[in-house]
């Protein structure tokens, strides 16, 4: 063929192409029903009760309103200087006791399992105590006790995470300053109860704030920005992320399944009162990592998480769109999992400020807005099925595929404060056959998804490799080496008993989901 | 079908002893090997015969030795792995790791894929393990970045440290009949062979054929 008559063909394939798009267009203009008619969701969903309401304040979630409750001091407190070894402390003290880091570099990984810990920083004329991985450590701190509190740190340099919990309920993580650590920020991991706020964190790789398989989660007054994921909410349940500063991330907010985690749900999460703000940063997510598959200039992104409600967030100068809502169908980089739910229902956008979205979308993005006639990329999109979804105003903002939304039936999460239980939850009573799962799903778990690509291989490789040899798999994450090269090296784990590193690796090779 | 194609074997085995002098870079070990994977060790379609160009150096010595030692080629439905089971059988250790080296030494063909684009997809084909309808590279790609990438590289290029070869050198072709071999348990089978059994275990977590080629498609691009 010469070289003319092929460019003819292209082109051909071209023309073709848009009248496609534009057929289909068409299609989903006439299939589209428009929805505004319906009145959707139960009014007083965020309505607790009629003595909260009458309160003056209630209408308002202003300042910090959730906490959780600590039993008055009476411990002792062990105060560490600059030079000394935190981890000392950490194991001289008993629960209930302090332990209070002074200003100076630590170069360690402290690992907290006892309850009732509250490591707190010192801070002096600005000068705040810093955890040093010299990008040679994994992890600053790992805590697996309940009723843990860390304050006050600037963690840098760390390759793994920077705050993770593993398994720890009633958590508090504040006023933390985060850099360049790696893979996770704050990251605590299937826990019950907790707090992360006032907390600054960026150039991390993949998630800053990442909430996986947890309950009764508050997120607010972070500041997070240069990540690849700013805030995300993973499998997790009954969460608020509010008055937090997402600038500058791949994307800004996630609320997200998963598929391949032990847990298979996300549902009851509020997300408002947040600046969402130029979200465009290049996406230096591990390649074939799901965050590798979030596109640059996303503001928030919802995608398999169901009953999430947003509401007064300032979306602004997210080059690809203000607000997706997707299926795991319509993701990149993932394979789906039968026991996950895979689309977004009952979602509810209540009154949001957004504008100069769009203004660069991704390819997939761009060809949907054609079908619109708009060569912006969108405010809101909506891509796979999305059930019983409703929006307010939805005339402010140019959107596609919401269509058929309904009109939400009620106005305000406020009535909402928090999700944070009134007692602390008591700590897990762990049986010996249980030992296995509870490091699976607290450790493991958090880099290990059974089909998918997370920050390490995937269970089923790890089956495959290991069928049958529980003590290879002791072996290898007692002691570690390099295998992949794209994929980073696994921290050892050698902080674990024995007994927990033989539980969890039977687990992970009997896990089916 | 069997009797066929062992018919082409022994006909193109004639056919291609006359031309044997030119293999140039390969030493004398090579000329049996040669009637079926080509002179250059290109690899052959036509015989499902893979190419052996640029294969890692301690991947050919496992295999060869599996081979010899019936831990593959041990199924009868196995008809290709049953003629290298025959073909291999005299081979003496020194004939298999100086073969294994030489043939490492070679630059891979790279080979093009016959059905991976969309305009090529409605080529007829014979082959039985060439699809007729569609693939799809795209879907292939979850599986593979999740699943085959965490052994054999997101590049395709294989990783030692795992056993695992690198694909990009295969025709997409032998790839698939590699895939269905692990999955119908006619690869990977033997007790003895550890790393075969990952694999098999790997290839049944594709759910269907179509999930084959999607995969190979996406190999085919990388
Ligand atoms: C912080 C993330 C992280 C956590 C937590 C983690 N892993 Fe890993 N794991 C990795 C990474 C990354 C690799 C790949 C390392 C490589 O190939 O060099 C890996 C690899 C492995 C391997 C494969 C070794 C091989 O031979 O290919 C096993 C087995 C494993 N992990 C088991 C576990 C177990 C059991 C746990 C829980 C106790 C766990 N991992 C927790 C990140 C993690």
């Amino acid at each position: 063929m010469s070289q003319t008559s092929k460019r003819t063909t292209r082109n051909w394939k071209t023309y073709l192409l848009m009248i496609v798009i534009f057929a289909i267009g068409l299609l989903v203009g006439k299939m589209n029903i428009d929805g505004s008619a319906t009145i959707v969701g139960d009014a007083n969903r965020y309505q607790k009760s009629a003595a909260l309401e009458s309160t003056a304040d209630n209408n308002v979630s202003f300042g910090s309103v959730a906490t959780i409750k600590r039993r008055p001091f009476n411990g002792q407190v062990h105060t560490v200087n600059d030079g000394e070894s935190i981890q000392a402390a950490v194991n001289q003290a008993k629960a209930g006791d302090m332990v209070k880091v002074m200003p100076g570099v630590y170069k360690e990984t402290v690992y907290i399992d006892k309850d009732d810990i509250t490591l707190t920083g010192v801070i002096v004329k600005g000068e705040w105590p810093v955890l040093d991985g010299e990008k040679k450590l994994n992890d600053a701190i790992l805590y697996s006790g309940n009723n843990f509190t860390v304050e006050n740190f600037k963690i840098t340099h760390y390759k793994g995470n920077g705050v993770m919990g593993q398994a720890g309920n009633n958590f508090i993580i504040r006023n933390n300053m985060i850099i360049d650590t790696g893979v996770y920020g704050i990251f605590p991991e299937f826990g019950k109860n907790g707090i992360v706020e006032y907390n600054v964190l960026t150039g991390i790789e993949d998630a800053a704030i990442y909430v996986g398989m947890c309950d009764n989660i508050h997120v607010a007054h972070n500041q997070v920005f240069g990540n690849v994921a700013g805030i995300e909410i993973e499998n997790s349940r009954h969460a608020i992320v509010e008055n937090n500063f997402a600038h500058n991330n791949t994307g800004g907010i996630l609320v997200f399944i998963t598929p391949g985690l032990p847990i298979k749900t996300t549902y009851d999460v509020i997300i408002r009162d947040n600046f969402v703000i130029d979200n465009n940063h290049e996406n230096f997510g591990a390649p074939g990592s799901i965050v590798a598959g979030i596109p640059k200039g996303t503001g928030i992104l919802i995608m398999a998480g169901d009953e999430v409600t947003l509401q007064n967030n300032v979306i602004t100068g997210n080059n690809n769109a203000g607000i997706i809502i997707t299926d795991h169908g319509h993701a990149a980089n993932l394979t789906l999992d039968p026991e996950a739910e895979p689309n977004s229902d009952k979602i509810a956008i209540l009154d949001n400020v957004m504008y100069n979205n769009g203004n660069e979308p991704v390819n997939e993005v761009k060809a949907l807005m054609l079908t619109k006639l708009s060569n912006r990329g969108p405010d809101i999109i909506r891509v796979g099925e999305s059930k019983e979804s409703c929006i307010l105003n939805r005339e402010k903002y140019l959107t596609f595929g919401i269509d058929e939304f309904g009109t939400c039936a009620f106005d305000s999460t406020y009535g909402t404060k928090t999700y944070l239980l009134e007692k602390p939850v008591e700590p897990r009573k762990i049986t010996a056959e249980e030992r296995g799962k509870l490091a699976y799903y607290g450790i493991c778990a958090g880099c290990h998804a059974y089909n998918v690509k997370m920050v390490g291989p995937p269970t089923q490789v790890i089956q495959a490799l290991y069928m049958e040899n529980p003590q290879g798999i002791v072996d290898y994450i007692t002691n570690p080496v390099k295998k992949r090269d794209d994929y980073p090296e696994m921290p050892p784990q050698n902080y674990l008993s024995e007994e927990v590193r033989i539980a969890a690796a039977k687990y992970m090779l009997d896990v089916k989901k | 079908m069997k009797l066929l194609k062992s018919i082409t074997f022994f006909v193109v085995y004639l056919g291609l002893t006359v031309s044997m002098a030119s293999a140039e870079e390969l030493t004398n070990n090579y000329q049996t090997c040669a009637v079926c994977h080509g002179e250059k060790a290109e690899g052959n379609e036509m015989l499902s015969a893979p190419a052996l160009a640029g294969l890692e150096e301690w991947y050919t010595v496992r295999q060869l030795n599996n081979f010899k030692k019936g831990i593959r080629g041990d199924k009868s439905e196995d008809i290709f792995g049953l003629q290298m089971k025959g073909a291999v059988a005299n081979l003496t250790d020194i004939q298999i790791n100086s073969l294994a080296k030489e043939l490492a030494a070679l630059t891979p063909k790279i080979q093009t894929p016959e059905i991976q684009t969309p305009e090529s997809q409605n080529t007829e084909s014979q082959n039985p393990d060439t699809p007729a309808n569609s693939t799809n590279a795209e879907s292939g790609k979850k599986y593979y970045l999740s699943n085959c990438a965490a052994c054999h590289g997101s590049k395709g290029r294989g990783n030692k440290q795992l056993n695992s070869p690198g694909l990009t050198i295969q025709s997409d072709r032998y790839l698939i009949h590699q895939l269905k071999n692990f999955s119908a348990g006619l690869r990977g089978s033997h007790p003895q062979d550890k790393y075969g059994k990952q694999m098999a275990m790997m290839a049944k977590t594709l759910p269907d054929e179509q999930a084959i080629l999607d995969v190979v498609a996406y190999i085919k691009t990388l």
